[in-house]
């Protein structure tokens, strides 16, 4: 049997993962299963050292933030680099390759 | 023991509403904020219910596991606002059903991608990146009874500690055609001190265990 085949689940495992949900062992992820889900499980506080809303969207704004950084401080090891040549310009070539492996770096990151 | 609290209800407008001023933060960053806050208000004991309960197979990453899952999914509900269609005929109990479920399948994904980066070999963790499955119409669902629910609640308990987790930790990696993948299959072996190997084989008479218990509960029930 092909691996792809074994993972297959069959209408019982189908039925099993829909409890699962229902009890909280999984992420419900329809209707009837958050409505089960309610049922079963007792919605509890959050605990005090989570964040409010307002420190969540600071908090993001400041990753993105520090991913600008980052793209900065790569243009300023690009500049050390440049002075570590002595002045001498960099050929079209290798300059079209690093923007390329940077762009590439950078679109890996996401 | 767990504190009951009622989340404070909100209408059908106003969850509209949220998502609307949520979606046009690049017009009004400050309504958008404002209605992200009183999201977050309604619905953070929810969620964090859900995750901490989803979370319980990986206790060994601790509450920061379950703080991260929380603080993601609520962040991506910010960041992909217009991705959430308001049906404007449904009730607002089921409006608010569909929203929940969304949010699960956000969490399952936010926990998946946290659990890799948790890793050393990150590039062997099998998930998927693409959001579409926020955009796809909600799954047609066949209810179980709530008796049904609970047999199989009791049926989990017939299991060792060790084949529940194996179970559970198979089913919150497994869609579709989707398979554990190698390195949470060595975290179980190493924890369960079993071979690798084996752990298919543990979830499958696990599975057949359980059903075994659910159709003699119910042929016995049956009978009498």
């Amino acid at each position: 049997m092909s691996d792809k085949n074994e993972t297959l689940k069959n209408d019982f495992e189908d039925s099993f993962e829909k409890s699962l949900k229902s009890l909280g062992y999984l992420f419900p992820s329809t209707e009837d299963e958050v409505e089960a889900f309610e049922k079963n499980n007792k919605i509890e506080d959050i605990p005090d050292n989570y964040c409010n809303a307002s420190m969540l969207v600071s908090k993001s704004k400041q990753k993105s933030i520090s991913k600008k950084l980052d793209i900065k401080t790569n243009k300023s090891s690009e500049n050390l680099a440049r002075a570590a040549r002595k002045g001498n310009d960099i050929p079209e070539e290798i300059l079209k390759k690093m923007k390329s492996d940077r762009d590439e770096a950078e679109n890996g990151k996401e | 023991m767990a504190k009951t609290i009622t989340l404070k209800p909100i209408t059908n407008e106003a969850l509209s509403d949220l998502f609307l001023s949520m979606a046009m933060k690049d017009d009004d960053r400050q309504e958008a904020e404002r209605a992200f806050g009183k999201f977050y208000d309604c619905y953070k004991n929810y969620l964090f219910t859900v995750v901490r309960n989803a979370c319980k197979s990986w206790e060994k990453y601790g509450e920061e596991l379950v703080q991260a899952v929380h603080e993601n999914t609520f962040l991506k509900v910010y960041e992909k606002a217009d991705s959430f269609m308001i049906i404007e005929d449904l009730p607002f109990e089921r409006q608010e059903l569909r929203m929940k479920a969304w949010l699960g399948k956000i969490a399952q994904r936010e926990m998946l991608l946290l659990l890799r980066e948790f890793k050393d070999e990150k590039e062997k963790i099998d998930y998927h990146d693409d959001l579409s499955f926020l955009e796809q119409p909600e799954e047609v669902s066949n209810s179980q009874t709530p008796e049904e629910i609970k047999l199989v609640e009791k049926a989990l308990k017939t299991l060792s500690d060790r084949d529940r987790h194996i179970v559970i930790t198979y089913m919150m990696f497994e869609d579709g055609n989707k398979q554990l993948p190698k390195p949470e299959i060595e975290r179980l072996a190493e924890i369960w001190d079993v071979l690798p190997d084996n752990m298919r084989q543990i979830k499958k008479r696990s599975i057949a265990k359980v059903k075994q218990y659910i159709e003699t509960t119910k042929n016995n029930n049956h009978v009498r």
